[in-house]
Protein backbone atom coordinates (compact mmCIF):
# COMPACT_ATOMS: atom_id res chain seq x y z
CA UNK A 1 0.00 0.00 0.00
CA UNK A 2 1.14 3.52 -0.72
CA UNK A 3 2.91 4.98 2.34
CA UNK A 4 0.57 7.95 2.67
CA UNK A 5 -2.55 5.84 2.19
CA UNK A 6 -1.34 3.43 4.85
CA UNK A 7 -0.58 6.33 7.18
CA UNK A 8 -4.03 7.78 6.55
CA UNK A 9 -5.65 4.41 7.27
CA UNK A 10 -3.74 3.95 10.52
CA UNK A 11 -4.77 7.44 11.57
CA UNK A 12 -8.39 6.58 10.78
CA UNK A 13 -8.05 3.48 12.94
CA UNK A 14 -6.65 5.53 15.83
CA UNK A 15 -3.35 3.65 15.98
CA UNK A 16 -0.93 6.14 17.57
CA UNK A 17 2.14 3.92 17.30
CA UNK A 18 1.55 3.04 13.66
CA UNK A 19 1.03 6.73 12.83
CA UNK A 20 4.30 7.68 14.54
CA UNK A 21 6.16 4.92 12.72
CA UNK A 22 4.51 5.77 9.42
CA UNK A 23 5.29 9.47 9.77
CA UNK A 24 8.97 8.73 10.40
CA UNK A 25 9.01 6.36 7.43
CA UNK A 26 7.38 8.93 5.14
CA UNK A 27 9.89 11.61 6.15
CA UNK A 28 12.74 9.14 5.73
CA UNK A 29 11.47 8.46 2.20
CA UNK A 30 11.89 12.15 1.49
CA UNK A 31 8.22 13.03 1.30
CA UNK A 32 7.50 16.71 1.98
CA UNK A 33 6.01 17.49 5.37
CA UNK A 34 3.10 19.47 3.96
CA UNK A 35 2.30 16.59 1.57
CA UNK A 36 2.20 14.21 4.55
CA UNK A 37 -0.04 16.64 6.44
CA UNK A 38 -2.39 17.17 3.51
CA UNK A 39 -2.49 13.73 1.89
CA UNK A 40 -2.28 11.54 4.98
CA UNK A 41 -3.32 13.42 8.11
CA UNK A 42 -5.96 15.81 6.82
CA UNK A 43 -7.17 13.33 4.23
CA UNK A 44 -7.53 10.69 6.96
CA UNK A 45 -9.40 13.08 9.24
CA UNK A 46 -11.67 14.08 6.36
CA UNK A 47 -12.65 10.42 5.94
CA UNK A 48 -13.19 10.20 9.68
CA UNK A 49 -15.41 13.28 9.48
CA UNK A 50 -17.46 11.75 6.69
CA UNK A 51 -17.87 8.46 8.52
CA UNK A 52 -18.88 10.36 11.66
CA UNK A 53 -21.37 12.39 9.64
CA UNK A 54 -22.87 9.14 8.31
CA UNK A 55 -23.03 7.80 11.88
CA UNK A 56 -20.80 4.87 10.94
CA UNK A 57 -18.40 5.80 13.73
CA UNK A 58 -18.88 7.79 16.91
CA UNK A 59 -17.28 10.57 18.88
CA UNK A 60 -14.77 8.36 20.76
CA UNK A 61 -13.58 6.98 17.39
CA UNK A 62 -13.09 10.53 16.12
CA UNK A 63 -11.08 11.42 19.20
CA UNK A 64 -8.93 8.32 18.80
CA UNK A 65 -8.16 9.36 15.23
CA UNK A 66 -7.46 12.93 16.31
CA UNK A 67 -5.13 11.67 19.02
CA UNK A 68 -3.32 9.54 16.46
CA UNK A 69 -2.98 12.60 14.24
CA UNK A 70 -1.50 14.59 17.10
CA UNK A 71 0.95 11.75 17.70
CA UNK A 72 2.09 12.09 14.11
CA UNK A 73 2.11 15.90 14.30
CA UNK A 74 4.65 15.81 17.15
CA UNK A 75 7.06 14.30 14.64
CA UNK A 76 5.93 16.32 11.66
CA UNK A 77 5.71 19.79 13.22
CA UNK A 78 9.41 20.71 13.19
CA UNK A 79 9.48 19.89 9.50
CA UNK A 80 6.32 21.89 8.83
CA UNK A 81 7.82 24.97 10.42
CA UNK A 82 10.71 24.75 7.99
CA UNK A 83 8.39 24.27 5.01
CA UNK A 84 6.15 27.11 6.17
CA UNK A 85 2.83 25.31 5.59
CA UNK A 86 0.08 27.65 6.80
CA UNK A 87 -2.85 26.51 8.98
CA UNK A 88 -6.40 26.43 7.63
CA UNK A 89 -7.12 29.29 9.99
CA UNK A 90 -6.62 30.48 13.55
CA UNK A 91 -9.30 30.08 16.18
CA UNK A 92 -9.32 31.32 19.75
CA UNK A 93 -11.41 29.10 21.99
CA UNK A 94 -12.56 29.42 25.57
CA UNK A 95 -15.29 28.98 28.11
CA UNK A 96 -16.70 32.32 29.17
CA UNK A 97 -16.13 34.09 32.44
CA UNK A 98 -17.73 32.45 35.46
CA UNK A 99 -18.01 29.06 33.80
CA UNK A 100 -15.68 26.09 34.25
CA UNK A 101 -17.23 23.51 31.92
CA UNK A 102 -14.76 22.56 29.22
CA UNK A 103 -15.52 19.18 27.64
CA UNK A 104 -17.43 20.59 24.68
CA UNK A 105 -14.82 23.28 24.08
CA UNK A 106 -12.06 20.68 24.24
CA UNK A 107 -13.84 18.54 21.66
CA UNK A 108 -14.24 21.48 19.30
CA UNK A 109 -10.53 22.28 19.67
CA UNK A 110 -9.54 18.72 18.90
CA UNK A 111 -11.73 18.52 15.82
CA UNK A 112 -10.51 21.91 14.58
CA UNK A 113 -6.87 20.81 14.91
CA UNK A 114 -7.81 17.65 13.07
CA UNK A 115 -9.11 19.84 10.27
CA UNK A 116 -5.84 21.76 10.07
CA UNK A 117 -6.69 24.81 12.15
CA UNK A 118 -4.39 26.40 14.68
CA UNK A 119 -6.25 26.60 17.96
CA UNK A 120 -5.42 28.93 20.83
CA UNK A 121 -7.30 27.44 23.78
CA UNK A 122 -7.62 29.93 26.62
CA UNK A 123 -9.24 27.45 28.97
CA UNK A 124 -12.14 28.33 31.22
CA UNK A 125 -13.42 31.41 33.05
CA UNK A 126 -12.11 33.69 30.31
CA UNK A 127 -12.98 37.39 30.29
CA UNK A 128 -14.12 39.19 27.18
CA UNK A 129 -10.97 41.31 27.25
CA UNK A 130 -8.79 38.22 27.26
CA UNK A 131 -10.59 36.74 24.28
CA UNK A 132 -10.00 39.93 22.30
CA UNK A 133 -6.40 40.23 23.40
CA UNK A 134 -5.66 36.67 22.31
CA UNK A 135 -7.49 37.03 18.99
CA UNK A 136 -5.67 40.25 18.10
CA UNK A 137 -2.31 38.91 19.21
CA UNK A 138 -2.69 35.66 17.25
CA UNK A 139 -4.31 37.20 14.20
CA UNK A 140 -7.25 34.83 14.70
CA UNK A 141 -10.16 34.87 12.33
CA UNK A 142 -12.64 33.22 14.70
CA UNK A 143 -13.40 33.36 18.41
CA UNK A 144 -15.30 30.34 19.72
CA UNK A 145 -17.22 30.74 22.98
CA UNK A 146 -18.61 28.01 25.20
CA UNK A 147 -21.07 28.33 28.09
CA UNK A 148 -22.92 25.62 29.95
CA UNK A 149 -24.97 27.76 32.31
CA UNK A 150 -27.79 30.19 31.56
CA UNK A 151 -26.13 32.48 34.10
CA UNK A 152 -22.92 32.70 32.08
CA UNK A 153 -24.40 32.94 28.61
CA UNK A 154 -24.72 36.76 28.85
CA UNK A 155 -20.90 36.90 28.86
CA UNK A 156 -21.02 35.84 25.23
CA UNK A 157 -22.81 39.05 24.36
CA UNK A 158 -19.96 40.96 26.03
CA UNK A 159 -17.43 39.37 23.69
CA UNK A 160 -19.52 40.14 20.62
CA UNK A 161 -19.94 43.73 21.77
CA UNK A 162 -16.23 44.11 22.39
CA UNK A 163 -15.38 42.78 18.93
CA UNK A 164 -17.65 45.47 17.45
CA UNK A 165 -16.34 48.17 19.74
CA UNK A 166 -12.79 47.48 18.55
CA UNK A 167 -13.92 47.63 14.94
CA UNK A 168 -12.95 43.99 14.32
CA UNK A 169 -16.33 42.70 13.20
CA UNK A 170 -15.25 42.14 9.61
CA UNK A 171 -11.99 40.41 10.47
CA UNK A 172 -12.97 38.37 13.55
CA UNK A 173 -16.08 36.21 13.63
CA UNK A 174 -17.67 34.90 16.81
CA UNK A 175 -19.25 31.46 17.11
CA UNK A 176 -21.07 30.29 20.24
CA UNK A 177 -22.11 26.95 21.66
CA UNK A 178 -22.96 24.96 24.77
CA UNK A 179 -25.96 23.02 26.03
CA UNK A 180 -28.29 25.96 26.83
CA UNK A 181 -27.15 28.03 23.84
CA UNK A 182 -29.56 28.14 20.91
CA UNK A 183 -29.57 29.58 17.42
CA UNK A 184 -32.08 32.16 18.60
CA UNK A 185 -29.75 33.22 21.39
CA UNK A 186 -26.81 33.42 19.00
CA UNK A 187 -28.84 35.58 16.61
CA UNK A 188 -30.04 37.74 19.47
CA UNK A 189 -26.54 38.67 20.60
CA UNK A 190 -25.27 39.15 17.06
CA UNK A 191 -22.94 36.16 16.98
CA UNK A 192 -21.76 35.04 13.56
CA UNK A 193 -22.43 31.38 14.15
CA UNK A 194 -23.79 28.73 16.48
CA UNK A 195 -22.69 25.13 16.95
CA UNK A 196 -25.23 22.59 18.15
CA UNK A 197 -22.43 20.14 18.86
CA UNK A 198 -18.68 19.92 18.26
CA UNK A 199 -19.07 18.66 14.71
CA UNK A 200 -21.49 21.37 13.65
CA UNK A 201 -19.29 23.98 15.31
CA UNK A 202 -16.35 22.93 13.16
CA UNK A 203 -18.51 23.00 10.02
CA UNK A 204 -19.61 26.51 10.93
CA UNK A 205 -16.03 27.66 11.50
CA UNK A 206 -15.07 26.33 8.07
CA UNK A 207 -18.03 28.16 6.54
CA UNK A 208 -17.07 31.39 8.30
CA UNK A 209 -13.53 31.04 6.98
CA UNK A 210 -14.93 30.69 3.49
CA UNK A 211 -16.87 33.89 4.00
CA UNK A 212 -20.32 32.30 4.22
CA UNK B 1 -33.81 14.52 59.48
CA UNK B 2 -30.39 14.95 57.83
CA UNK B 3 -28.20 12.17 56.55
CA UNK B 4 -24.73 12.08 55.02
CA UNK B 5 -24.04 8.96 53.01
CA UNK B 6 -20.65 7.84 51.72
CA UNK B 7 -20.54 5.24 48.97
CA UNK B 8 -18.00 2.87 47.55
CA UNK B 9 -17.16 3.88 44.00
CA UNK B 10 -18.24 0.41 42.90
CA UNK B 11 -21.76 1.07 44.16
CA UNK B 12 -22.25 3.97 41.77
CA UNK B 13 -20.23 2.75 38.79
CA UNK B 14 -22.69 3.05 35.91
CA UNK B 15 -23.59 0.31 33.45
CA UNK B 16 -21.48 0.21 30.31
CA UNK B 17 -24.55 0.82 28.16
CA UNK B 18 -25.29 4.15 29.88
CA UNK B 19 -21.66 5.24 29.64
CA UNK B 20 -21.62 4.53 25.93
CA UNK B 21 -24.76 6.53 25.26
CA UNK B 22 -23.41 9.43 27.31
CA UNK B 23 -20.19 9.28 25.28
CA UNK B 24 -22.11 9.55 22.03
CA UNK B 25 -22.56 5.92 21.00
CA UNK B 26 -26.27 5.31 20.29
CA UNK B 27 -27.87 2.47 22.23
CA UNK B 28 -28.68 0.51 19.08
CA UNK B 29 -25.13 0.57 17.71
CA UNK B 30 -22.21 -1.75 18.41
CA UNK B 31 -19.10 0.13 19.48
CA UNK B 32 -15.65 -0.84 18.28
CA UNK B 33 -13.34 -2.85 20.52
CA UNK B 34 -11.23 0.30 20.91
CA UNK B 35 -14.19 2.11 22.45
CA UNK B 36 -14.99 -0.84 24.70
CA UNK B 37 -11.36 -0.85 25.86
CA UNK B 38 -11.70 2.84 26.67
CA UNK B 39 -14.82 2.19 28.73
CA UNK B 40 -12.97 -0.45 30.75
CA UNK B 41 -10.00 1.88 31.34
CA UNK B 42 -12.27 4.78 32.27
CA UNK B 43 -14.24 2.60 34.68
CA UNK B 44 -11.01 1.42 36.33
CA UNK B 45 -9.86 5.03 36.69
CA UNK B 46 -13.19 5.99 38.19
CA UNK B 47 -12.99 3.20 40.74
CA UNK B 48 -9.53 4.41 41.72
CA UNK B 49 -10.33 8.14 41.97
CA UNK B 50 -13.98 8.55 42.93
CA UNK B 51 -15.06 9.43 46.48
CA UNK B 52 -18.86 9.50 46.14
CA UNK B 53 -20.75 11.22 48.92
CA UNK B 54 -24.18 12.72 49.35
CA UNK B 55 -26.34 14.53 51.87
CA UNK B 56 -30.09 14.91 52.14
CA UNK B 57 -32.30 16.69 54.60
CA UNK B 58 -36.05 16.43 54.95
CA UNK B 59 -38.26 19.46 54.81
CA UNK B 60 -41.94 20.33 54.71
CA UNK B 61 -43.80 21.41 51.61
CA UNK B 62 -43.93 24.98 52.90
CA UNK B 63 -40.18 24.99 53.50
CA UNK B 64 -39.54 23.58 50.02
CA UNK B 65 -41.78 26.14 48.35
CA UNK B 66 -39.95 28.90 50.21
CA UNK B 67 -36.66 27.60 48.78
CA UNK B 68 -38.14 27.19 45.33
CA UNK B 69 -39.86 30.58 45.27
CA UNK B 70 -36.61 32.36 46.05
CA UNK B 71 -36.18 32.59 42.28
CA UNK B 72 -39.38 31.08 40.88
CA UNK B 73 -42.41 33.26 41.66
CA UNK B 74 -45.49 31.42 42.94
CA UNK B 75 -47.58 32.69 40.06
CA UNK B 76 -45.33 31.13 37.45
CA UNK B 77 -45.74 27.49 36.58
CA UNK B 78 -43.04 24.96 37.31
CA UNK B 79 -43.05 21.19 37.47
CA UNK B 80 -42.02 21.19 41.12
CA UNK B 81 -44.96 23.41 42.13
CA UNK B 82 -47.29 20.80 40.66
CA UNK B 83 -45.55 17.64 41.84
CA UNK B 84 -44.46 18.52 45.36
CA UNK B 85 -47.93 19.00 46.91
CA UNK B 86 -48.57 15.31 46.26
CA UNK B 87 -45.36 14.14 47.89
CA UNK B 88 -45.25 11.86 50.90
CA UNK B 89 -41.68 12.90 51.63
CA UNK B 90 -39.48 15.75 50.51
CA UNK B 91 -35.76 16.24 50.99
CA UNK B 92 -33.17 18.65 49.68
CA UNK B 93 -30.08 16.83 48.50
CA UNK B 94 -26.61 17.28 47.08
CA UNK B 95 -24.04 14.73 46.01
CA UNK B 96 -20.72 14.51 44.27
CA UNK B 97 -18.28 11.92 42.95
CA UNK B 98 -15.48 14.12 44.27
CA UNK B 99 -12.80 16.46 42.99
CA UNK B 100 -10.11 13.83 42.23
CA UNK B 101 -12.16 12.40 39.34
CA UNK B 102 -12.81 15.90 37.96
CA UNK B 103 -9.13 16.73 38.21
CA UNK B 104 -8.20 13.52 36.45
CA UNK B 105 -10.58 14.34 33.58
CA UNK B 106 -8.99 17.76 33.18
CA UNK B 107 -5.50 16.23 33.23
CA UNK B 108 -6.37 13.69 30.59
CA UNK B 109 -7.51 16.40 28.22
CA UNK B 110 -4.53 18.59 29.06
CA UNK B 111 -2.17 15.69 28.38
CA UNK B 112 -3.76 15.01 25.00
CA UNK B 113 -5.69 11.87 25.94
CA UNK B 114 -9.11 13.17 24.93
CA UNK B 115 -10.60 9.72 24.19
CA UNK B 116 -10.02 8.50 27.73
CA UNK B 117 -10.97 11.94 29.09
CA UNK B 118 -14.29 11.76 27.26
CA UNK B 119 -15.06 8.27 28.55
CA UNK B 120 -14.09 9.09 32.12
CA UNK B 121 -16.28 12.18 31.88
CA UNK B 122 -19.14 9.97 30.71
CA UNK B 123 -18.62 7.51 33.57
CA UNK B 124 -18.45 10.34 36.11
CA UNK B 125 -21.54 12.08 34.74
CA UNK B 126 -23.61 8.91 34.82
CA UNK B 127 -22.31 8.06 38.29
CA UNK B 128 -23.26 11.52 39.54
CA UNK B 129 -26.81 11.02 38.27
CA UNK B 130 -26.79 7.60 39.90
CA UNK B 131 -25.90 9.18 43.24
CA UNK B 132 -29.18 11.06 43.22
CA UNK B 133 -30.93 7.73 42.70
CA UNK B 134 -29.02 6.20 45.62
CA UNK B 135 -30.04 9.05 47.91
CA UNK B 136 -33.60 8.62 46.71
CA UNK B 137 -33.51 4.95 47.66
CA UNK B 138 -32.23 5.90 51.11
CA UNK B 139 -35.08 8.39 51.49
CA UNK B 140 -37.58 5.70 50.50
CA UNK B 141 -35.99 3.33 52.98
CA UNK B 142 -36.45 5.87 55.73
CA UNK B 143 -40.08 6.33 54.73
CA UNK B 144 -41.03 2.66 55.08
CA UNK B 145 -44.03 3.14 52.82
CA UNK B 146 -44.32 0.75 49.87
CA UNK B 147 -45.51 1.88 46.46
CA UNK B 148 -43.74 5.21 46.35
CA UNK B 149 -41.39 6.41 43.61
CA UNK B 150 -38.63 8.95 44.13
CA UNK B 151 -37.48 11.39 41.50
CA UNK B 152 -35.00 14.22 41.85
CA UNK B 153 -35.83 17.72 40.59
CA UNK B 154 -32.94 20.11 40.15
CA UNK B 155 -32.45 23.85 39.64
CA UNK B 156 -31.83 24.62 36.00
CA UNK B 157 -34.57 22.31 34.80
CA UNK B 158 -38.32 22.36 34.35
CA UNK B 159 -38.99 25.96 35.32
CA UNK B 160 -36.69 26.10 38.34
CA UNK B 161 -34.01 28.66 37.43
CA UNK B 162 -30.42 27.59 37.98
CA UNK B 163 -29.94 30.49 40.42
CA UNK B 164 -32.29 28.53 42.65
CA UNK B 165 -29.10 26.77 43.73
CA UNK B 166 -28.42 29.70 46.05
CA UNK B 167 -31.45 29.21 48.27
CA UNK B 168 -30.96 25.46 48.15
CA UNK B 169 -27.33 25.73 49.26
CA UNK B 170 -28.19 28.26 51.94
CA UNK B 171 -30.68 25.82 53.39
CA UNK B 172 -28.85 22.51 52.91
CA UNK B 173 -25.25 23.62 53.52
CA UNK B 174 -23.58 20.91 51.41
CA UNK B 175 -20.22 22.40 52.23
CA UNK B 176 -20.21 19.67 54.84
CA UNK B 177 -19.52 17.16 52.06
CA UNK B 178 -17.21 19.42 50.08
CA UNK B 179 -19.60 20.96 47.54
CA UNK B 180 -19.48 24.73 47.06
CA UNK B 181 -21.39 27.10 44.82
CA UNK B 182 -19.82 29.80 42.68
CA UNK B 183 -21.27 33.17 41.75
CA UNK B 184 -22.73 31.88 38.54
CA UNK B 185 -24.41 28.98 40.39
CA UNK B 186 -21.74 26.57 39.21
CA UNK B 187 -21.11 23.76 41.69
CA UNK B 188 -17.63 22.62 42.58
CA UNK B 189 -16.63 19.84 42.13
CA UNK B 190 -18.18 20.05 38.66
CA UNK B 191 -19.45 16.48 38.86
CA UNK B 192 -22.02 17.29 41.50
CA UNK B 193 -25.79 17.24 41.56
CA UNK B 194 -28.33 18.93 43.79
CA UNK B 195 -32.05 19.45 44.05
CA UNK B 196 -35.03 18.04 45.86
CA UNK B 197 -36.01 14.41 46.21
CA UNK B 198 -39.74 13.90 45.91
CA UNK B 199 -41.13 10.61 47.20
CA UNK B 200 -44.68 10.22 45.93
CA UNK B 201 -47.00 7.74 44.25
CA UNK B 202 -45.72 7.25 40.69
CA UNK B 203 -48.66 9.00 39.09
CA UNK B 204 -47.88 12.16 41.04
CA UNK B 205 -44.65 12.56 39.05
CA UNK B 206 -46.38 12.56 35.70
CA UNK B 207 -47.12 15.76 33.84
CA UNK B 208 -47.67 16.96 30.33
CA UNK B 209 -44.46 18.61 29.10
CA UNK B 210 -46.21 21.58 27.56
CA UNK B 211 -45.18 24.33 29.97
CA UNK B 212 -43.85 27.54 28.44
CA UNK B 213 -40.30 26.62 29.40
CA UNK B 214 -40.61 23.26 27.62
CA UNK B 215 -40.29 25.01 24.25
CA UNK B 216 -36.66 25.86 24.96
CA UNK B 217 -35.75 22.43 26.30
CA UNK B 218 -33.69 20.22 24.01
CA UNK B 219 -33.15 17.39 26.49
CA UNK B 220 -36.68 16.18 27.32
CA UNK B 221 -35.32 13.84 29.98
CA UNK B 222 -38.69 14.23 31.71
CA UNK B 223 -40.20 11.76 29.24
CA UNK B 224 -37.64 9.06 30.03
CA UNK B 225 -37.98 9.73 33.75
CA UNK B 226 -41.76 9.42 33.65
CA UNK B 227 -41.53 6.29 31.49
CA UNK B 228 -39.25 4.72 34.09
CA UNK B 229 -41.97 4.93 36.73
CA UNK B 230 -44.11 1.85 37.08
CA UNK B 231 -47.43 1.58 38.83
CA UNK B 232 -46.77 -0.48 41.98
CA UNK B 233 -48.67 -3.73 42.27
CA UNK B 234 -51.82 -3.38 44.30
CA UNK B 235 -52.02 0.40 44.09
CA UNK B 236 -55.49 1.37 42.92
CA UNK B 237 -56.01 4.01 40.30
CA UNK B 238 -57.76 6.22 42.86
CA UNK B 239 -55.00 5.99 45.43
CA UNK B 240 -52.16 8.27 44.51
CA UNK B 241 -54.05 9.59 41.53
CA UNK B 242 -53.31 13.14 40.55
CA UNK B 243 -54.55 15.40 37.82
CA UNK B 244 -52.53 15.90 34.70
CA UNK B 245 -51.11 19.36 34.73
CA UNK B 246 -51.16 21.47 31.65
Amino acid sequence: MDLLKELSENLRLGDDEAVRAGTRAALAEGLAADDILRDAFLAGMAVVGEEFGRREIFLPDVLLAARAMQAGMEILKPHLARDGAPPAGRVVLGTVQGDLHDIGKNLVGILLRGAGFEVIDLGTDVSAARFLEAAESAGAQVIGLSALLTTTMPRMAEVVALVRERGLGERVKVIVGGAPVTQAFADGIGADGWGFDAESAVRRVKALMEGA
Amino acid sequence: MRRVLRFDAEAVLPARSRVLVRAGVPADRTPSHRILDLVEKASALFLREAVPVGVFEGLTLEELLAVHRDVAPADEESVLEHVSPRARSLALFAATVGEPVCARIRRLFAEGDAPLGLLLDAVASEATTGLADELGEALLGDRHEPGLAVLAYSPGYCGWPVMGQRALFARLLPGEIGISLGESALMAPVKSVSGVLVAAPPRAHRFKPDFDFCDACSERTCLERMASLRSPAGLSEKEGDGPWTS
